[in-house]
């Protein structure tokens, strides 16, 4: 009992991790593309300094704000789910009753199993299970989305300041070419690490990172020169 | 009467891989909100910071450009990721239906236990599904995965791209066409509008409530094109 916690808390500090350095990683690509992109536009320091901060605030706040309205809008949709199926159990159970039955025949059990089954979840807990059959989430458990949206907010700033301060602290005939090999080495970086924390393939992980950078940064650029 | 079931269940099925383009649609909805937002941003603070309407317009655009790419990247990343992770899982559940069988049949009459079904049936049901299918039973239980139902990462991509150009092409627009009297309250009206439409969308697409998310993005619109405005005119 007393593992099954520790695995969950690991689990959860996982996640914060990678919300984290995934938090990072967005901030240092869009940064990237936008300080790179006014730069190649060859408008004044001041310019591209001002894009870069208004990108990196833009960002977080967007994150910010992105992450309370889903959190919101999960509350409600579940709420929602709620009552409709309240109702619906009040009015027509059958109807309830036959969805259920008729969703675990399409996953391939027997017709006399599948009409079993649903007898005994229908009997243990009718609301539970149409709610999660119908919605796909489990009344009473609510995932806490907090830690990780707040550690997202914070690597994102943190992650936008590297291209921020390459692209104006360099000379400027270095500033575009030496923004590029630091966003490029700080992807690869964070790209590792997400692959390790994510347990996924840490090669493709850092090529897929690496190559998104160089896009992004080429894309902006090439529209930004267009411009000049 | 058989022939009915049948219908049904198809329905069933084809219900299944609607959710799943709902669900899709409604990323993208989101995708589209967070354009809007950064863009909108980025030209608030930086057209509040100066009057240059060339450095307020590439930044704007660099920043749609910036946000649409990382957004798609991100998605692709995310999607592939997700394809690696599930090939791998699946030869691992593979392997242990090889190595302890009676293990896996196990788990998958838990699952069926946890939802409330008795042990008996669930046993039962284990049996049955195992006989017909037992990788893509064990993999659907343990793991959450439809066996050769991988999403295309590039698909992902592309429309994650699209959405969010599309979201941040309004605010970025209404910036630049409108001459400078105008612009300020042209791009809070456009804001404004696209903020509802995708606080419209999203609820109908999540199954949530239409009025209560609209109000929500709309105050979320103010105080994003707010914040941004006051940091901007700091410089």
């Amino acid at each position: 009992m007393k593992k099954e916690k520790k695995t969950a808390t690991l689990a959860q500090r996982i996640n914060v991790l990678r919300a984290s350095v995934m938090g990072a990683n967005d901030g240092i690509l869009s940064v990237a593309g936008i300080v790179v992109g006014v730069a190649g536009a060859a408008t004044s320091s001041f310019a591209i300094f001002i894009s870069g901060i208004a990108g990196m605030i833009a960002g977080t706040v967007s994150m910010a704000m992105g992450e309370y309205v889903s959190v919101n809008a999960e509350k409600d949709a579940q709420r929602k789910a709620i009552e409709t199926q309240t109702v619906a159990l009040d009015n027509d159970y059958e109807g309830e009753f036959a969805f259920v039955r008729d969703k675990y025949l399409a996953s391939g059990i027997r017709p006399e199993l599948a009409d079993q089954a649903a007898r005994e979840m229908m009997s243990e807990d009718p609301l539970k299970t149409t709610v999660r059959e119908r919605f796909g989430f489990n009344v009473g458990e609510y995932t806490n989305p907090y830690s990780a949206a707040i550690a997202s907010m914070i690597s994102f700033p943190t992650g936008s300041i590297l291209p921020l301060v390459s692209i104006t602290l360099l000379p400027e005939q270095w500033r575009i070419i030496g923004t590029f090999i630091a966003v490029i080495i700080a992807l690869s970086i964070t790209g590792y690490t997400a692959a390790i924390l994510g347990k996924a393939n840490r090669w493709n992980g850092t090529k897929r990172n690496v190559i998104a950078g160089i896009l992004t940064m080429l894309v902006t650029y090439g529209i930004g020169s267009l411009f000049a | 009467m058989a022939a009915n079931e049948e219908v049904r269940v198809k329905k069933q099925k084809e219900k299944q891989t609607m959710s799943e383009k709902l669900n899709t649609l409604r990323a993208g909805v989101l995708g589209s909100n967070d354009g809007i937002l950064t863009v909108v941003g980025v030209l608030f603070s930086v057209a509040a910071a100066t009057n240059n309407q060339f450095t307020i317009f590439i930044a704007g655009l660099s920043d749609l450009l910036a946000c649409a790419f990382s957004m798609a990247s991100g998605e692709y990343a995310s999607v592939s990721t997700q394809k690696d992770t599930e090939k791998s899982a699946v030869a691992q559940e593979a392997a242990l239906l090889k190595s302890n069988y009676a293990d896996q049949e196990a788990a998958v009459q838990k699952f069926y236990e946890e939802r409330g079904v008795s042990a008996e049936t669930s046993l039962a049901i284990a049996q049955d599904l195992m006989h017909k299918d037992a990788l893509a039973t064990v993999v659907n239980v343990k793991e959450d995965i439809q066996l050769g139902h991988y999403m295309n990462p590039w698909n992902a991509a592309f429309s994650s791209l699209i959405a969010a150009s599309l979201g941040g092409a309004f605010p970025l627009i209404a910036m630049s066409l409108f001459s400078t009297a105008w612009q300020w309250p042209a791009t809070i009206v456009a804001v404004l509008l696209s903020v509802t439409l995708t606080g419209f969308l999203s609820a109908k697409l999540g199954h949530g409530l239409v009025r209560t998310a609209i109000i929500r993005n709309v105050i979320v619109g103010i105080i994003t094109m707010f914040i941004h405005y006051y940091v901007g005119q700091l410089f």
